[in-house]
């Protein structure tokens, strides 16, 4: 670990130039436009700018890209707050409670929490892939079909909860998200399934076109029918509300620690950025002490997806660079450009070209922190934006939509499906259908199904698989816990209330 | 000076001119900026084949347009194709891929055929190994069929009814065994797969499998080619490319399996466009950044263009139709 | 709630919708069955999970259209005249917006767009109205082709473009 370290202090060496230091920063800015921008993502806004590095160092180019992706990830809260539009993926369960919070005139204290939030996450991952780097990479290895699926079990019982509403009304939105999800080539049989011979549905329904069409033009629909949530917020652009947010901040360290682990965790492992934050926010509604209303603008509703969202992100980097394999959509376009600068991934590259590796682990504790700066110089900026009359900010959310739907993929298609998610979301958002548990079974779905299906043939068609070996058996287990907890309380509650009455 | 040869130089001028500007009328160069559409995922061979041309042009300057490349790896890669064919006649629009170009069609109900899609060149042949984790009971490929006719071995590979596959299907014909074929997104996973011991073996071309094998979590077995790998420098410390023994030598009949990776043009361009583009890629395919590809990747440098690479796509697509009929996997 | 007349309370909205999703789970199990749905020696098939989704959708569908619909029905309010003018108001344009862009291009419909949805629709001053009109488009003009170097559909405009 200390040797680690040294190496780290290398690593700033190289990374402390500045010419290093400008593209930090010009990556972040350019990241949080590409944040900011539902359809576009960190995953495009990285591969758009991808040909600009094939004439530069290795070392600077990843550190300009990987300064776009904490940016995008960024700036995708900022959409999420303001508008309930998630600009990136994992940003979606950021709206549960942000966008709550900025309705309330609290938008500056919301987006103030998510960055403090988010760069904290940050470093605690880079943190982890400097001390721990060669420990976790073994642990990545223990993963195998049989893992992957147990995992994305417990991300989802984790998040789903029957509590309140109509169960059934929310089987039905599993039921759309999973059938969504299985639209197009199936990975495990090459066979091409529910696309109804349209050719436009081999490639799939895009996740970013259905939560565009959700959270945007169901949401613009919704808003339609109740003028009045559409009045400008009157929001308060002073730096004080900043700065005592800021000062409350440190009061959640226990959610923030909490989501900060999911994040590691599901950033080493198979999860992703977009299923540690569901699982995050999950856990955090489900252990936070004095039946806070989540959903309804609490402060950890914010900082828990943000945490997971972030550590996931920095701490993806070690798998992609140890063992070539990338656990988020953008990861795989690093690696990517890792190949094109000649460099090869896996458990060599850090003897090999140990400049490249702590380079970039120094840049992640750099870039990250002007990621956070300039994020927190933007709020007053954005906070602005709400109160542009509803008359104005309603047709520019729709233009964005209409352009972010058409950069998802170029596909005229897509705006179709996009006018069309809307009417389903409009229907399901008013009709009381949870809409969550969709999106979660989207990002999920097929995942879950490739990760099962391996499973069953690495066993042979054997279902006890998943409770033979320590880890899968053990995340097995926790899964089983999360899904009866609800129960258990129920039990406890009527048990109470027997007992009161006698 | 008599007026008659500055005549005839004007008329020879003129005649030039002439000439000159209908090779110019004749020929085509891109007026707008032109898009590469890869027909895979971020960061697979496909990808990296595409930037690695891209950045080959931009450096040396071989069209006088922006490039553009977009991921268009949706159905494993039936996005891409889809999307060119929605644009016939379009010299601007450029298909990276390989032969899932006749492969798909075979297997699966897409919108276009073999002959949609105007094939412009074959530049480089990616070569298949057997790998092995390192801690396996078997250390050759013959003990690996040994092995295989006792008992269940498992091997992964990227996608299903596609390239690795069919490979798969191939080997268990000649070798008379029955594996255990287990999918993953992509060669990368397989990779991985393998390194964790999850899996007994894969198919990965050489720069799949590269980082593992440098790091001792995987082995190679044989590769599945006519001749031995180029030698280049030593992977491991006792072994290179080269060292790899040919499947064929190892009581495994399969002669050759490669995958090309070739770039092709929506149906119904000029004749004009696909020279142009094969001129270009041509002049790719002599700089020394290309060979610098070919040999990181382990791949073997050809450049096919015109009737030989149609010749070849037609030959490769009927060898392996024969396979997929064995397999079942022909879409009705 | 609403002094406006209403055109769909949520009784039938409810019903409606059931429909819709029932609907949803009788494509997918259509779509399924193309497949095989049973269970190999070697894992679930293709169809296996598809179909028992869409079963469950359809089932799920059945229960929430005989509970919305008959044995606990609102009859509340859910679109009156007002809203549903309000909300074709909206979308209406929007759709007109997408199918523009497919011929005039995007940038050239987003102008346009947004002088009528805000100056006509929204009544915003049309002086107004035309200069943030204007200067989205050619926001968005320079982000996408310059920033990001991402080309959109220019319709007509195009050749004009390649000039500038």
């Amino acid at each position: 670990m200390i040797e680690n370290f040294a190496n780290l202090f290398t690593g700033f060496g190289v990374a402390l130039t500045p010419y290093h230091i400008a593209l930090m920063f010009a990556g972040v800015a350019f990241g949080l436009v590409v944040g900011v921008l539902p359809g576009l993502g960190a995953p495009n806004g990285v591969s758009l700018l991808l040909p600009l590095t094939f004439a530069m160092d290795p070392v600077a180019a990843i550190i300009l890209l990987t300064s776009i992706y904490w940016g995008a990830l960024i700036g995708g809260s900022i959409t999420s707050i303001l508008f309930n539009i998630p600009g990136e993926p994992s940003s979606v369960a950021t709206t549960f409670d942000g966008y709550p919070m900025a309705r309330q005139g609290k938008a500056t204290e919301a987006l103030t929490l998510a960055f403090l939030s988010a760069g904290f996450a940050a470093l605690v991952g880079v943190l982890l892939v400097t001390t721990l780097a060669k420990s976790v990479t073994q642990f990545a290895l223990l993963f195998s079909p049989i893992e992957y699926f147990a995992v994305f079990m417990l991300a989802f019982a984790s998040f789903v909860a029957f509590g309140g509403g109509s169960p059934f009304k929310t089987i039905v939105s599993i039921g759309l998200g999973l059938s969504f999800a299985t639209v197009g080539m199936d990975t495990i049989s090459g066979s091409v399934r529910l696309t109804f011979d349209v050719p436009d549905l081999i490639k799939g329904i895009s996740f970013l076109v259905v939560v565009i069409g959700f959270y945007g033009i169901g949401e613009l629909l919704e808003t339609m029918q109740e003028p009045l949530a559409a009045k400008p917020v009157a929001t308060r652009l002073d730096w004080s509300a900043m700065m005592r947010t800021a000062r409350e901040w440190p009061r959640y360290w226990l959610t923030l620690i909490r989501g900060t682990l999911v994040g590691c965790w599901m950033g080493i492992a198979p999860g992703g950025p977009t299923a540690a934050s569901f699982m995050s926010y999950g856990i955090a509604k489900r252990f936070t002490r004095g039946n806070k209303p989540f959903g309804k603008g609490v402060p950890e509703g914010v900082i828990a997806p943000e945490t997971a969202d972030h550590s996931a992100g920095t701490s993806a980097m070690l798998p992609m660079l140890a063992l070539g394999l990338p656990s988020s959509a953008t990861a795989a376009v690093l690696l990517g450009g890792l190949m094109i600068w000649g460099l090869t991934p896996g458990p060599m590259l850090f003897k090999e070209r140990p400049d490249f590796v702590w380079g970039l682990i120094a840049s992640m504790y750099l870039s990250n922190v002007a990621a956070v700066i300039l994020a927190l110089a933007s709020v007053p900026l954005f906070a602005r934006v709400m109160s542009v009359p509803f008359t104005i900010i309603g047709p520019m959310i729709g233009v964005v939509c209409i352009i972010s739907a058409w950069t998802v993929s170029g596909s005229s298609f897509d705006l179709l499906l996009l006018f069309i998610f809307g009417i389903l979301g409009f229907f399901m958002k008013t009709l009381n259908y949870p809409i969550a548990p969709m999106i979660l079974a989207m990002v999920l779905g097929d995942r879950s199904e490739d990760a099962f299906r391996q499973s069953m043939l690495l066993s042979q068609g054997s279902l006890t698989v998943f409770f033979e070996r320590p880890l899968s058996a053990t995340l097995s287990v926790l899964t089983i816990i999360f899904l009866a907890m609800p129960l258990v309380s129920l039990l406890r509650q009527a048990f109470k209330r027997n007992a009161a009455s006698t | 000076m008599s007026r008659a040869p500055s005549i005839l130089f004007g008329a020879m001028a003129l005649a030039g001119l002439s000439i000159g500007s209908q090779a110019v009328a004749a020929d085509w160069a891109p007026s707008k900026p032109v898009e590469f559409v890869v027909t895979a995922g971020a960061g697979g061979g496909t990808d990296i084949f595409t930037r690695t041309i891209q950045s080959i042009i931009q450096k040396n300057n071989l069209i006088n347009q922006p490039i553009v490349v977009t991921l268009k790896g949706g159905g494993s890669g039936a996005e891409g194709f889809v999307y060119g064919k929605s644009s016939p006649g379009d010299g601007h629009r450029l298909i990276f891929g390989t032969s899932n170009e006749w492969l798909l069609p075979l297997v699966a109900k897409v919108a276009w055929k073999r002959e949609d899609f105007v094939p412009v060149a074959a530049m480089a042949f990616d070569e298949f190994i057997l790998w092995t984790r390192p801690d396996a009971p078997w250390k050759t490929a013959k003990d690996y069929v040994a092995a295989a006719k006792a008992g269940a071995v498992k091997m992964g590979g990227s996608q299903s009814k596609d390239l690795d596959e069919t490979l798969v299907k191939i080997f268990e014909k000649a070798a008379g065994i029955k594996l255990i074929y287990i999918p993953f997104k992509s060669g990368g996973e397989a990779a991985v797969q393998l390194a964790g011991g999850h899996i007994d073996s894969n198919t990965n071309n050489p720069a799949e499998n590269i980082g593992q094998w440098k790091a001792g979590q995987g082995v190679p077995l044989c590769v599945f080619s006519s001749q031995r790998l180029a030698a280049g420098p030593k992977v491991t410390d006792t072994m290179g490319w080269s060292d790899i023994p040919l499947c064929k030598d190892q009581g495994i009949p399969v002669d050759e399996y490669k995958m090309p990776r070739a770039v092709y043009l929506p149906g119904g361009v000029s004749p004009e466009m696909t020279k142009f583009w094969v001129d270009v890629l041509q002049k790719a395919f002599n700089t020394p950044e290309w060979k610098e590809y070919i040999e990181r990747t382990s791949q073997s440098a050809n450049f096919l263009s015109g009737k030989a690479f149609a010749d070849y796509a037609a030959k490769d697509e009927e060898r392996t139709r024969k396979v997929f009929d064995d397999a079942g996997w022909l879409v009705k | 709630m609403s002094d406006s007349p209403q055109i769909l309370n949520r009784r039938a909205a409810e019903i409606l919708f059931s429909l819709i999703t029932g609907a949803v789970g009788i494509a997918v199990i259509k779509g399924a069955l193309e497949m095989d749905v049973g269970w190999t020696s070697s894992g679930p098939d293709a169809g296996y999970f598809p179909f028992r989704v869409g079963l469950i959708i359809l089932a799920a569908s059945i229960v929430n259209l005989v509970q919305r619909g008959f044995l606990k029905p609102d009859d509340g309010d859910y679109i009156s005249r007002k809203d549903a003018k309000a909300m074709a108001l909206f979308f209406i344009p929007l759709v007109g917006l997408a199918l523009a862009s497919l011929w005039l291009g995007l940038y050239l419909a987003i102008a346009l767009y947004l002088v009528l949805a805000i100056g006509l629709i929204g009544k915003v001053a049309w002086g107004k109205a035309i200069t943030i009109a204007l200067t989205t488009s050619v926001a968005l003009y320079m982000t996408f082709e310059f920033l990001f170097n991402l080309p959109l559909p220019k319709g007509p405009l195009g050749p004009l473009f390649g000039v500038l």
